[in-house]
């Protein structure tokens, strides 16, 4: 069940990132420090809501800064993610704990991904929000690179990366990733991979206008 | 103006020869019926030089004093015609008629002629040998014969008729049974799905015979037809034969041997040609032409049959004649000739149905022999328990693939038999055409064969594996577009480092390049108005594998950029150079 199999990649399409919101006075609590500002929550999900990672994934453990208590909090099963309030952003490490042993076969190392916490807007495309929601969600894919024959066998139980063509809602443009917008990403990138490839002619053609000056140059 | 004087101004020398062609000319002039030549023929003549001219030259110039030819030919004394009495018959029966011809020559050597030799087309003038009548005693013997005969016939008649309408009735009733037997079938099909299993090939073997049973009772039809016809011709006869006590007797009775006699007179005179004889028949008008022929025949017959045994296929083919037959043909031809339109378009139309009930009897056929070489597998009586490991798939594999070879050596034989044998019978269907073998084939994608290659090192190996997750993968038999679904990739040829990674952390080779190369691909790009969001790791906001590779083309491209951006440099570096070193700046 440990035997790799060679030349193949299989991935699982994720999430991660992080909710923010202003911390309001009534959801204070008397353990809650007066500096803290936001109500922050930062998780780690699969894509795909009917996608079960726990055959594959035996805890996920979020680092949080330091100054936090208990800044290594342990996550056993779904849903991956820690609410917390605070003042200020940091990068919040997210690990990934594969279940270990050979005998199991799934043989991975874990694997760390950094989020940066983000309790501010960032992107002046989104209009802020009254309650001064903020909200930072990333898409990944974890790729199993020469997968063993077990996490080939967990990710061939269902298709997992069949994300959707539209947002469940229209508001959650910015926390929802949509085939659309894959699309949309090809198509900008096919844009600006053709002004380059204008730019690299062009600057071609002026090499090779040098190219006869200098040859005349040297005639001379 | 000659050859001579041509040669002689050509100042040619041909002493050899001189004397020769003068004397030969002299020789062929002198022998030439026409030794005087004028005129333009002179002088062509005289061109020929001492050669012998290649086509007598005589003829030729006799035609340029063609007028003097035609003189001699009117000059010539015309040859005397006479016109004659003649007789066209052998012998010297001229039956009063006179006939005269105008014949070469004189009148008196002809007449001469004419009575030691016979006319000259005399000998084409042949008759028919039509054998003599009878006697009269003989006659009424024969009649009495024929009288018999014709008696003994009807009876005969009447019982074949009876025993064809007792056939019907049996495949009328055959018939009935069938249909009830289809309708009980067609009742048992509500019955379980197993039976209907089988029904269903009964079915098909029964729809087989349905479709025979069909061409059966066309042709039934078809001679039922012919039947009624006949029968009803019978039933006439009958009717006849009741209301005369005998009808055909009495008919043939009629026949006196006065009448046989105008007959044969009649015969005769014109040579057997019985449409006209029939024309100018004037003894009894009622007689049709079968009748003469009939009586004719059957007389002719006996009078050969007692005189001489040599002409034995004669008298058989007189015998074969019969009338009824005769009049039953032409009514056919008369029918066929008037027929409408619309009954000739009905009758095509139908033909090219029986074809069609014809070419589907024989599709149903090639069907069957294909359903029976799928047929020819072997069946499934073990429990597949045994093949649910992996190992025992191999061996199932194996199996099969064998029975595969076998399969298809039988084909080879059987079509090398059917080609040898040029028979009609339907090919083979290849076993790769079955589907599950076109499917494993042909919708295999570059993953799956590479799973599937796997999965055979792996058997090999004999590692047992109690449910392989490849194994259902492949069962699955995915398309490209599922396989992405389930997020698999196939790297042919690239090199992976075992492991979990983030896709937006790719090592793709667009990115294995240096930070300072990096950074400045990413100003590059800043300059290209390319968002980049500052700063160099700006990746795919959806990093999926086909963005990162659309990303990773990009960086490569931008670098390529920056490669000619900084050769150009080199080089307008160089130009400054050189332009200074020849003090020009």
């Amino acid at each position: 069940m440990s035997k790799r199999i060679k030349n193949v990649s299989i991935s699982v399409p994720i999430l991660y990132g992080n909710h923010s919101v202003r911390l309001e006075p009534e959801e204070r609590t008397e353990r809650t420090p007066a500096d803290h500002t936001h109500k922050w929550t930062v998780f780690f999900k699969p894509v795909l809501d009917n996608i079960d990672l726990t055959p594959l994934i035996k805890r996920v453990t979020f680092k949080l800064h330091e100054t936090y208590e208990n800044s290594v909090r342990l996550l056993e099963k779904p849903p991956y993610q820690v609410t917390e309030t605070g003042w200020g952003e940091f990068e919040v490490i997210i690990k990934l704990h594969f279940h270990p042993g050979a005998e199991l076969g799934i043989n991975e190392k874990n694997f760390q991904i950094f989020h940066a916490l983000k309790l501010h807007p960032f992107n002046p495309l989104i209009e802020p929000l009254p309650n001064g929601e903020v909200h930072l969600v990333l898409y990944d894919e974890l790729v199993f690179q020469e997968p063993t024959e077990k996490v080939f066998e967990i990710l061939t139980q269902k298709p997992s990366n069949l994300i959707p063509y539209k947002l469940s809602e229209k508001s959650k443009r910015f926390q929802e990733f949509t085939r659309m917008d894959e699309i949309d990403e090809l198509a900008r990138l096919d844009v600006y991979i053709a002004k380059v490839k204008e730019e690299v002619e062009k600057e071609g053609n002026e090499f090779q206008e040098l190219e006869l000056q200098k040859a005349a140059l040297l005639q001379q | 103006m000659s050859a001579r004087d041509i040669l002689d101004v050509l100042n040619v020398q041909r002493d050899e020869l001189p004397g020769l062609p003068s004397k030969k000319r002299k020789k062929l002039n002198s022998d030439s019926p026409m030794p005087r030549q004028t005129g333009m023929a002179r002088e062509l003549y005289n061109l020929l030089g001492p050669n012998t001219p290649p086509v007598h030259l005589g003829g030729v110039s006799g035609g340029g004093g063609g007028l003097g030819g035609l003189k001699d030919k009117m000059n010539l004394k015309p040859s005397p015609w006479t016109r004659l009495e003649f007789n066209p018959q052998q012998g010297n029966d001229s039956k009063g008629i006179k006939l005269y011809h105008w014949v070469k020559g004189s009148r008196e050597l002809l007449e001469q002629e004419q009575a030691t030799k016979e006319y000259l087309f005399a000998k084409f003038n042949t008759g028919v040998e039509i054998p003599e009548l009878v006697g009269e005693e003989l006659y009424e013997q024969y009649m009495q014969e024929f009288e018999e005969k014709e008696e003994e016939e009807i009876v005969q008649a009447r019982l074949e008729a009876e025993a064809r309408r007792k056939k019907e009735e049996e495949r009328r009733k055959e018939r009935a049974k069938n249909e009830e037997k289809k309708q009980a079938k067609e009742q048992d099909k509500d019955q379980s799905k197993d039976e209907q299993d089988k029904d269903q090939s009964k079915d098909e073997q029964s729809k087989g015979e349905q479709i025979n049973d069909k061409n059966i009772e066309v042709s039934i039809d078809d001679a039922g037809a012919g039947a009624d016809a006949d029968a009803d011709a019978e039933v006439d006869t009958d009717t006849g034969a009741a209301d005369n006590t005998g009808g055909i007797v009495t008919v043939a009775s009629t026949w006196t041997y006065e009448e046989t006699k105008y007959l044969w007179d009649l015969c005769k005179a014109f040579e057997l040609k019985w449409p006209i004889i029939h024309d100018r028949y004037t003894y009894d008008l009622g007689r049709t032409q079968e009748d003469l022929k009939e009586q004719f025949y059957r007389l002719s017959a006996k009078a050969l049959d007692s005189h001489d045994a040599q002409s034995k296929a004669l008298i058989d083919g007189l015998e074969l004649y019969s009338k009824s037959k005769e009049t039953e043909r032409k009514q056919y031809l008369e029918n066929l000739l008037k027929r409408t339109p619309a009954e000739i378009a009905e009758e095509e139309s139908l033909v090219i149905e029986a074809r069609r009930f014809e070419l589907a009897a024989k599709k149903m056929l090639i069907e069957r022999s294909h359903l029976l070489t799928l047929l020819d597998s072997p069946q499934s009586s073990q429990s597949i328990l045994q093949y649910n490991s992996s190992q025992g798939l191999a061996t199932l594999y194996n199996n099969l693939m064998i029975m595969d070879k076998n399969q298809k050596k039988k084909q080879g034989q059987l079509q090398k038999v059917q080609n040898s044998n040029f028979d009609p019978v339907p090919p083979a269907i290849p076993v790769a055409a079955s589907s599950s073998f076109k499917k494993e084939r042909v919708f295999q994608t570059p993953l799956q064969q590479h799973l599937a290659g796997v999965l055979k090192s792996n058997q090999s190996n004999n590692i047992k594996l109690e449910t392989n997750s490849i194994q259902q993968l492949l069962m699955k038999r995915l398309t490209q577009k599922e396989e992405e679904a389930y997020g698999l990739h196939y790297h042919s040829n690239e090199k992976l480092n075992p492991g979990v990674l983030l896709r937006s952390a790719q090592k793709l080779p667009g990115l294995q390049q240096r930070q300072s190369v990096l950074k400045s691909v990413s100003t590059l790009l800043q300059e290209l108005d390319v968002p980049t969001g500052g700063g160099t790791s700006w990746k795919p906001v959806m990093p999926t594998r086909k963005t990162m590779a659309k990303y990773d083309e990009l960086i490569r491209s931008v670098v390529a950029l920056l490669e000619m951006k900084k050769g150009k440099d080199r080089l307008e570096a160089e130009i400054r150079l050189i332009k200074s070193q020849k003090g020009l700046e």
